[in-house]
């Protein structure tokens, strides 16, 4: 009997792409791509992955590959006749097999079409690349015809009106300008984005176009608007950092760290002392850079940290408010200086105050001055503190210092909360078993980082990512704190295992 | 994309920083004022307007509890809140606009200080002794007093801007005081360099705003009773001490002084801003 042959590993990609597809008919379908696919015309034939009735569009028109190494999408034309732009730009043959592989960033966009992208082809296909739109995503119609403008924001006067807090009130205005439209953005507080550029002021948008506002993604479809509205942020994030150095280059803190989070993961992030925890923490925040990419909702946070860089907030390990101000108030100064006036009226700001408060369970101490509060309550303002904006990221460096048993665990179960709302929450913690779920008894994490310091580089490098009963089974432990005594040096009492587990988790392929 | 405006944070900021005084009990630094001011006008006071020397010795000790207090009101306001500013920071607040709000908060302190040390003053030195310039001497001699200590607590403000933590900044206050001291000329002659230096301290254009409205220049120099002979020669030689010019009694050299105050404190408010933004360049 023939032996059948071990094949590779290749995990899935750990969050969940998909690609928005609008055919001819202006129809929206939302596509998971799991691993490779191929994507092509509808036909008798062998029938590509993803398929499409344009006749413009190929049989075998192009394939999406995905590349576990990097967990990143890859997109090759396949020297289709009509070929594929990206973001504008045609893909250009570069061998018998098709054109150079371009790497997908989350809001790419791919459209099959003339050369003339202004006057789009009737049959035109275009497809958005996403790391943040949901599979269920719920998409509306609104008929261009029946305006000259079409306002955009959360105002009820307007004509398209969005329930996401990250658009303004009266976010934009698309103003009709002969055959085509120009958008105007109204001074908002996150700005429109056309085509994965943000826009300064105004722009002309043709058809096929697609805006971005907020989390709102709108696409110029012939006679109609298409447009999803999800109420809160989602928000997908890719940590790729080759290496983080200090001392000009002599001294490697981090090296090769790669992992991806998805909203609402709650991530524990582990490492003894020295293996670059609070480094890695700097690098997501973008207060220490790296050297390569934290990648938000597919917009690099280096390259654009002015705007992003209050999309990511850190709750430090030591408080940094005022203490000698209430509760409220110091919600209330905080959300005046994040929601700008023109924006979010005062009752919104309020009532956001009270929800937040109301989630984080502060709302009874919203008088107390923070002096007059214990450590875990003045924990839960910072984090209240942080939740008022639209962060997408949370960094908490261990929240859960100081606390008793009862309440570190209270204090991780509003952190896990604070993740299933579609948020990202990371974690430093050094006691990661007290967060436990009081009725399933399973960890609240669902994600672990473990960093461990080589002995070969002295640098830290990723030892574990993944799931909490993976990890365990990884390291071989009961607990997740036991994972500590396996990778930390013998003079700190560990086994100094750190650098077989850094070798397994490479020879893994992760 | 649009933030919160300027004017919008540096009220948000102002509101917060008198709340919180209030609550940190910031009436101490009034009752500071006051006591400080006692002690100098009822040493200085009864010897004012009698002679240069004397008269001169009085201006430059209230002039040097003028910087003092107001230093003190504001050395420890931002080195205290770094982290908070560089959290604040990264949440969307323009620096501007909390320097500014502290320097509001500052105006309005040195204000109320202001009034305290004139009234004062005023029990202790006859003000009505000088002939004015522009409105009274009273009114001229409020507005040096009030320029001088909220320049003094900008300059607190910007050490504290530049200083990394509480104990820097109050190693450093010593080291800004004695520099304020020793170049407003009154203690020791400069020339040269020095001279140059005098022209960025408050003690100097505080000084000669004080001289200008007393008319300094037209007092005569103290003699001892017993060195008759000395006096008659210093009589002959000159009854009138050395002038300085810029203690004339002239609009011109008290509106001089005024602006170079004024100056200075600009100067100290935007090099706060800049110190803080380097400092959080990475946030």
């Amino acid at each position: 009997m023939e032996m059948e042959k071990t094949i590779g590993y290749a995990p899935t990609p750990s969050y969940s792409a998909t690609l928005l597809v609008i055919d001819r008919r202006c129809k929206p379908t939302v596509v998971p791509l799991r691993g490779n696919m191929t994507f092509g015309r509808r036909h008798s034939g062998k029938l590509c992955d993803i398929l499409v009735d344009s006749v413009i569009v190929g049989r075998n028109h192009g394939e999406f590959i995905y590349e576990s190494s990097q967990n990143a999408y890859y997109y090759i034309d396949n020297n289709s006749l009509n070929g594929t732009y990206i973001n504008g730009y045609k893909l250009e043959k570069y061998n018998e097999r098709g054109s150079k592989a371009f790497r997908l960033n989350d809001g790419d966009i791919l459209r099959i079409d003339r050369t003339t992208l202004n006057q789009p082809h009737p049959e035109a296909v275009i497809m958005i690349f996403c790391l943040s739109i949901r599979y269920d995503e719920k998409w509306k119609l609104c008929d261009t015809g029946r305006y000259a403008n079409i306002t955009i924001g959360r105002g009820s006067n307007n004509v398209i009106r969005l329930t996401d807090m990250a658009a303004s009130r009266n976010h934009a205005v698309l103003r009709r300008n002969g055959p085509n439209w120009i958008v105007f953005d109204n001074g908002s507080a996150n700005g429109v984005s056309l085509n994965g550029r943000e826009i300064n002021g105004n722009a002309v948008m043709y058809d096929h176009d697609v805006i971005k506002i907020g989390n709102t993604t709108i696409i110029m479809c012939g006679n109609s608007l298409i447009y999803n509205n999800p109420s809160e942020s989602t928000g997908n994030l890719s940590v790729q950092i080759q290496k983080k150095t200090v001392d000009f280059g002599r001294k490697t803190l981090l090296r090769d760290i790669n992992f991806n989070v998805e909203s609402g993961d709650f991530v524990l992030i582990l490492g003894g002392s020295g293996a670059g925890k609070t480094t890695l923490v700097k690098a997501i925040l973008g207060d220490g850079k790296a050297d390569g990419r934290i990648i938000l909702n597919g917009q690099d946070l280096y390259a654009n940290f002015k705007s992003m860089k209050s999309q990511i907030g850190l709750v430090p390990q030591f408080l940094t408010l005022r203490i000698n101000d209430t509760v409220k108030n110091t919600l209330i100064d905080i959300a005046d200086i994040k929601l700008d006036r023109k924006n979010y009226t005062k009752q919104e700001k309020l009532q956001r105050i009270d929800e937040i408060m109301n989630k984080v369970g502060i709302k009874n101490l919203e008088n107390h001055l923070i002096a007059q509060l214990s450590g875990g309550q003045k924990k839960k303002v910072s984090v209240a503190y942080q939740l008022v904006g639209f962060q997408k990221v949370f960094i908490c460096d261990e929240p859960d210092s100081g606390l008793d048993a009862a309440s570190r665990t209270q204090q991780m179960e509003i952190l896990k909360e604070i993740s299933q709302n579609d948020k990202i929450v990371m974690v430093i913690s050094h006691e990661p078993d007290d967060a436990i779920d009081a009725d399933t008894g399973k960890s609240l994490f669902t994600k672990v980082v473990v960093l461990a310091k080589s002995s070969r580089d002295g640098a830290g490098h990723l030892a574990f990512y993944g799931g909490v009963d993976e990890a365990k089974a990884h390291f071989r432990v009961d607990k997740l704190q036991d994972i500590m005594k396996e990778i930390n040096p013998p003079y700190e009492g560990g086994k100094g295992m750190a650098d077989y587990y850094i070798d397994k988790f490479y020879a893994q392929g992760r | 994309m649009n933030d919160t405006s300027f004017l919008t944070q540096t009220h948000v900021y102002f509101k917060k920083i008198f709340r919180i005084a209030m609550r940190e009990k910031a009436w101490k630094f009034i009752i500071f004022a006051a006591i400080i001011s006692f002690i100098v006008a009822s040493i200085t006071g009864s010897d004012m307007y009698k002679d240069f020397d004397k008269t001169n010795s009085g201006f430059f000790t209230l002039t040097s509890a003028c910087i003092w207090i107001g230093i003190f009101n504001s050395i420890q306001s931002i080195c205290k809140e770094h982290e908070i500013i560089r959290a604040e920071y990264r949440q969307g607040m323009k620096i501007s606009a909390y320097i500014t709000a502290n320097v509001q908060w500052q105006a309005l302190l040195c204000l109320l200080q202001s009034v305290i040390i004139f009234g004062i003053c005023c029990v202790f030195m006859d003000f009505s002794k000088s002939t004015h310039l522009l409105i009274s001497p009273y009114l001229e001699n409020f507005i040096t007093i009030y320029l001088l200590v909220f320049s003094a607590s900008v300059l607190g403000i910007m050490v504290s801007s530049l200083s990394g933590t509480p104990t820097t900044a109050m190693t450093i206050m010593p080291f800004v005081l004695i520099v304020q001291l020793i170049m407003c000329g009154v203690l020791f002659e400069l020339e040269g360099f020095t001279e140059g230096v005098s022209y960025i301290t408050l003690s100097k254009w505080g000084m000669n705003s004080f001289g200008s409205v007393a008319d300094l220049n037209s007092y005569k120099l103290a003699i001892n009773e017993p060195l008759h002979e000395a006096k008659v020669l210093v009589e002959n030689y000159s009854a009138m001490p050395k002038p300085n010019d810029f203690y004339d009694h002239e609009v011109s050299r008290l509106l001089l002084s005024w602006l170079w105050i004024v100056g200075i404190t600009f100067f100290n408010a935007v090099v706060s801003g800049i110190a803080l933004k380097i400092k959080n360049r990475d946030s």
